[in-house]
């Protein structure tokens, strides 16, 4: 892995624009999602996010189940508007679920 | 999690702003170009977290009174000298406001709105239905009876905002700390002498409170009630498409917009009922809602995917206009800069040249009276008629 390594493949962020970010104090991974962009193109973070959040633990030098796990948002996978659109005005209410960082971590 | 905060590196600041969004760094910016820069902006968490980062990114003058048109003129105007002023692109892209209505009464309204502006010097006109749809391919316009075009209005992308004043105003001396949350203020003699944080205790000659949603309670702190209450808003990011669609597209009789930003992907939200809370989950409701209004107006988006939606606060007054400046029966060293009602993003650089200006001892350069907090008590509250999303 070379400095000029691409980390997030949609928003164009190498490991170069990581490590410049953690260096000017944006230490969590909410941090670098707003001031890199990493994780909101059209992968949604699938593709960039885990390695993102090892290296930033790396940097920061903690365990990675002390880091911030950014908020995925749904769709989980994208969703066309006619699909939505024609989707039933009554569904069945939603079953209970666990979120997505339960089971996660210490 | 460890290591998170910047603390305060000093005790005592000359001025200090809480909240760390648009409008808050936009203040401390304006401060610092004028000498001030003995300033520490606070923030309880990371930025562009609050409605600076979950706002749709309009940038528009069609508005309803007149003190609304002014700030948001020349706010645009801050909005062009952006990139060249503090060295960060905010994607700006004036492909005007396009309003739908589907009502001959709402018509008139639009119609009267339009000539209000063009009297304040916006070039908002009303056009046909058929300049509509030329204006944006492949709308459908069944239903419709009339919209109004006002082409210098604008979308941008917020969050660079955020970056850009921050970067400019740490240039000129001033300090951001973020992760500090303020637990409480200590007055004396009717001024805000210290604040408390969850970090200690920080002193100030001066105290601005821009915290969006939160603004309520920083203000109860000093024992100021606010009228504002927060409301939750929904909003959705398609996938990236290549450019088609240069209005930001408004339908009036559902508060539904619709714009596409420079990175490509279509943003939109719409009216409805929007609960007083600060829970931000997802509905399944405004996917499909939203969706159902797209089919309508834009049918030929039927297999474009929504990729990601979320929720934020419009921190919303009763006239749906901010509450600026001191307020009488608060702290004569607090200026309040909240009450945004889903627009502060929009109109941040102009509000932050007036609360600077105020601190600073000059005159601001447009009259703060229409928003002052008495307002609501004197009954001179003129509601803004032209509040969406």
């Amino acid at each position: 892995m070379s400095r000029k390594t691409l980390l997030c493949r949609c928003e164009d962020i190498t490991v170069d624009d990581c490590e410049t970010a953690v260096a000017d104090g944006y230490a969590c991974f909410e941090d670098l999602k707003r001031f890199l962009g990493v994780g909101t193109g059209p992968c949604q973070g699938k593709a960039c996010v885990q390695t993102a959040m090892r290296m930033l633990a790396d940097l920061r030098e903690i365990p990675l189940d002390d880091m911030d796990v950014m908020t995925f948002r749904p769709p989980v996978r994208p969703i066309p508007f006619a699909v939505l659109a024609a989707a039933d005005a009554d569904p069945r209410p939603e079953p209970e679920r666990p979120g997505p960082t339960e089971g996660v971590g210490p | 999690m460890t290591g998170l905060g910047r603390p305060p590196r000093r005790g005592h600041y000359h001025a200090v702003v809480v909240g760390g969004g648009a409008v808050g760094l936009s203040i401390a910016y304006q401060l610092a170009k004028r000498g001030i820069t003995d300033v520490l902006v606070l923030d309880k968490d990371s930025l562009v977290k609050g409605a600076t980062g979950r706002n749709g990114g309009g940038v528009r003058a069609q508005w309803t009174t007149e003190e609304n048109i002014l700030l948001a003129k020349r706010s645009l105007a801050a909005f062009r000298r952006f990139a060249s002023e503090t060295g960060h692109n905010i994607f700006l892209r004036q492909g005007g406001y396009l309003f739908l209505t589907r009502s001959e009464e709402q018509l008139a309204r639009l119609r009267e709105a339009a000539a209000f502006q063009s009297r304040h010097g916006v070039r908002t006109r009303l056009i046909g239905l058929p300049e509509a749809e030329r204006l944006v391919p492949g709308l459908d316009t069944t239903g419709c009876v009339g919209a109004s075009f006002n082409p210098d209005d604008a979308v941008v992308f917020p969050w660079p905002l955020v970056w850009g004043w921050k970067a400019a105003a740490e240039r000129l001396g001033v300090e951001v700390a973020t992760h500090v949350a303020v637990t409480g203020l200590r007055t004396s003699g009717g001024r805000v002498t210290h604040l408390e944080t969850d970090q200690g205790a920080v002193a100030c000659e001066w105290l601005v409170n821009a915290c969006g949603a939160w603004s309520r309670q920083v203000a109860a702190m000093a024992g100021l009630r606010l009228p504002n209450k927060p409301e939750r808003h929904e909003i959705l990011v398609s996938e990236p498409l290549k450019p088609f669609l240069d209005p930001m597209l408004v339908d009036l009789s559902t508060g539904y917009y619709i714009n596409q930003d420079m990175r490509g992907e279509l943003v939109g939200g719409m009216g409805g009922d929007h609960r007083e809370t600060m829970d931000w989950s997802s509905s399944l409701e405004f996917l499909r809602a939203f969706a159902k209004q797209t089919m309508r107006l834009l049918p030929r988006l039927g297999p474009v995917k929504v990729l990601r939606q979320w929720a934020g606060s419009y921190d919303v007054t009763p006239d749906a206009k901010p509450v600026l400046g001191i307020a009488e029966a608060g702290p004569a060293n607090m200026v309040q800069a909240s009450g945004f009602s889903g627009h502060g993003m929009m109109i941040s650089p102009m509000v932050g040249t007036l609360m600077a200006q105020l601190v600073a001892g000059q005159r601001p350069e447009v009259d703060l009276r229409a928003f002052a907090l008495e307002r609501f008590e004197r009954g001179e509250a003129k509601r803004e008629g032209m509040v969406i999303g």
